[in-house]
């Protein structure tokens, strides 16, 4: 019967392993956004607290707020991971559902 | 009449690799819920509203801001982002973006109390936080359009239009 485990299973992770380096590079550049965004808001602060624009109290409140918009960020590019894995997944799933059938064809 | 071994064998194999392939061909993983366009537009909005907010109060003279100018439109605007609150947490798998959109109204509430108890809003807060909701909606609408799954990655019997 034609039906090679070890082939379906390299077939699989083949699949599934092309999804993730073909997605990767967006969640990289997600959190490296993330990064780049909290950086420029920091120095924001820092900046109008030179200018006197805001008081001392008020830096260590923007700087609190800053954590929750750092995390909302990363929320994003965990988004896109669940996304990456969702599609490397179903697409080792296809690669099994076809050798099945062939495996079916051939009897 | 009793059927040969190898008969039997080659049934049993068609009957297990049958079961596998009915089974397989229902099963698609899924770890995000499906893009919902009208979130997406709901956060456009409110982000768009929220950032016309800040325009206001930035236009106004800094001497002239109490919190009661400004209160109707608060009450508002929470009640905007509770409908988004709401609508996220409603959908299943729906975990990051429900998160974000409680950051959203966490800091609404807070600076909304802040403007309440201090009765004016500073030139220096009111652009820092205007910038910062313009992120924190970005990222409320990148969540959403990062859930846009190609037809291919689609479980077309599955997953919802």
């Amino acid at each position: 019967m034609a039906f090679d485990t070890g082939e379906v299973l390299d077939g699989m992770l083949g699949a599934a392993a092309g999804i993730l380096s073909k997605e990767w590079p967006s969640v990289r550049a997600c959190v490296e956004t993330a990064w780049e965004d909290e950086r420029d808001a920091i120095e924001a602060i820092a900046q109008a607290r030179l200018t006197g624009e805001i008081d001392d109290d008020d830096v260590k409140s923007q700087l609190a707020d800053e954590k929750d918009t750092l995390s909302a960020a990363l929320l994003v590019c965990k988004v896109k991971g669940k996304v990456a894995a969702q599609k490397a997944a179903n697409a080792a799933i296809k690669v099994l559902a076809n050798a099945i059938k062939a495996a079916l064809k051939a009897l | 009449m009793r059927s040969s071994p190898y008969i039997s064998r080659r049934l049993r194999h068609f009957a297990v690799l049958f079961v596998v392939a009915f089974a397989v061909n229902g099963c698609a993983i899924k770890l995000v819920p499906d893009y919902d366009g009208v979130t997406f537009e709901e956060i456009i909005k409110v982000g768009k509203k929220v950032d016309r907010f800040y325009g206001d109060v930035l236009e106004t003279k800094s001497t002239d801001r109490p919190y009661q100018k400004f209160s109707e439109r608060y009450v508002e605007i929470e009640t905007d982002i509770r409908s988004l609150v709401t609508r996220n947490s409603a959908r299943a798998l729906n975990e990051e973006s429900m998160q974000i959109s409680e950051i959203i109204l966490k800091l609404w509430v807070k600076y909304k109390d802040n403007h309440k108890l201090k009765d004016t809003y500073s030139d220096g807060n009111a652009k820092l936080d205007r910038n910062r909701f313009i992120r924190l909606f970005s990222s409320a609408a990148s969540a959403e359009v990062a859930k846009k799954l190609d037809p291919d990655d689609k479980n077309a019997e599955k997953d919802s239009k």
